[in-house]
C-alpha cells in the first residue's frame, strides 16, 4: 500500500507539472453548439442548459438515433444522441459529469459567447488566433490508429464561483489534420 | 489493512486502449474486518493487470501497471490511476484513505483512441 500512494503522489506531482493554467480555457456556462449558419436568439440554450432529447432537438432538429447506454464508471446511465450529419451528444440522466459532444463535419459550430465560432474545416492559423496558449503546446499524435500525424490539441472548460476561476480536469480536443485543417471537435471527461 | 482478498479483475483491454466511461482494466480488493465490515478499493485504467481473482495481496505486493485504458482521457503524456473505495458496497469519498491531498489538475493531449474499441 505504501509503495501505491508513493506512485500516486509521484504522478500528482506529474501531472502538476502540467497544469491546466499554460492553456487556454473556455467557460463551460458560456458557449453554444449550432447549426452552422443559424444564430443564436435569446432563448438558445447554452451547451451547459441542455438536459435532455428535447432540448437538442429544439436546438438541432430531429436526431438520428438515440441510444440508452450504461455507464460503468459512474454506474448511471446517459442518453446518446447521434445525427448523422457530424455530431453526436451524451447526455448523463445523473448529476454526475455534465454533457458531452463529438463534432466531425462542418455542420455544426461551436460559438462561443465572445462572438468567436470553430468549426471543422477551419484552417488552423485561425484556430491558433482564437487559441494561442493551447495551440502552441499542440501535440503531433504518434501511435494511434486512425490519428497518427494528426495534431491534438486541448482546450480546458472552466467554471466561475464566486468571482474566482476554476479549471476543471476536463477538457475539448482539437484534432488537426496534417493539411492543417479542424477535423474533429470532442469533449474528454476523465474518470 | 495488511492483506486483501482479489474479488474482482479484468484485463482483457490492450494497453492504452480507450473506451468512454469505462474503467478498462481494474482490480477490485476487499478488506474486511472482524466485524464483517468491508472495504473495495478498486484501482482501473490499468495497462497491466497481474493478479486473479480470489489471490491474497499483502502490503508492498506488485499487483499491475497503471496506465490509460478506458475512460482515461485518452492515450496521453501522464496514465491516471482511478482509485474508487467502497464500505460495504457504498462509494465514499476516497480522500480520507490518501496520506496526502490531492489536486484536480492534470493533463492529457490527444484523445481517446476508439479506433481501438
Amino acid at each position: 500500500m505504501k509503495k501505491l500512494l508513493l506512485t500516486l503522489v509521484l504522478v500528482t506531482v506529474t501531472i502538476i507539472l502540467f497544469a491546466q493554467s499554460d492553456y487556454d480555457i473556455i467557460d463551460r456556462n458560456d458557449y453554444y453548439i449550432i447549426k452552422t449558419g443559424s444564430s443564436t436568439k435569446s432563448d438558445t440554450k447554452t451547451v451547459s442548459d441542455i438536459m435532455n432529447l428535447n432540448d437538442v432537438e429544439q436546438l438541432l432538429g430531429k436526431s438520428s438515433k438515440t441510444i440508452r447506454e450504461y455507464r460503468e464508471t459512474q454506474d448511471d446511465y446517459q442518453e446518446t444522441i447521434e445525427y448523422n450529419d457530424g455530431i453526436i451528444l451524451r447526455i448523463p440522466e445523473s448529476k454526475h459529469g455534465s454533457i458531452k459532444f463529438h463534432i466531425t463535419s462542418s455542420n455544426y459550430t461551436l460559438l462561443l459567447k465572445s462572438g468567436e465560432q470553430i468549426k471543422v474545416g477551419m484552417n488552423s492559423n485561425e484556430l491558433s488566433m482564437i487559441f494561442p496558449n493551447s495551440f502552441a503546446k499542440r501535440q503531433i499524435i504518434q501511435n494511434i490508429n486512425g490519428y497518427n500525424g494528426k495534431t491534438g490539441m486541448l482546450v480546458y472548460f472552466s467554471f466561475k464561483r464566486e468571482n474566482k476561476v476554476f479549471i476543471e480536469d476536463a477538457w475539448i480536443s482539437f484534432i488537426i489534420g496534417e493539411d492543417g485543417i479542424l477535423k474533429e471537435i470532442k469533449t474528454v471527461q476523465p474518470s | 489493512m495488511y492483506s486483501g482478498l482479489v474479488i474482482d479483475s479484468r484485463g482483457t483491454f490492450l494497453p492504452e486502449q480507450c473506451v468512454d466511461d469505462s474503467y478498462g482494466n481494474y482490480i477490485t480488493i476487499r478488506y474486511t474486518d472482524l466485524g464483517g465490515n468491508t472495504i473495495d478499493i478498486k484501482y482501473a485504467h490499468l495497462n497491466k493487470v497481474d493478479v486473479h481473482n480470489g489471490d491474497i495481496i499483502s502490503v508492498g505486493q506488485y499487483i499491475g501497471k497503471s496506465g490509460n485504458t478506458g475512460n482515461a482521457g485518452g492515450i496521453g503524456i501522464v496514465p491516471h490511476l482511478h482509485v474508487e473505495i467502497r464500505e460495504n458496497g457504498t462509494r465514499v469519498d476516497p480522500a480520507p484513505y490518501f496520506a496526502t491531498n490531492f489536486s484536480d489538475e492534470g493533463s492529457v493531449i490527444v484523445p481517446c483512441d476508439n479506433s481501438l474499441n
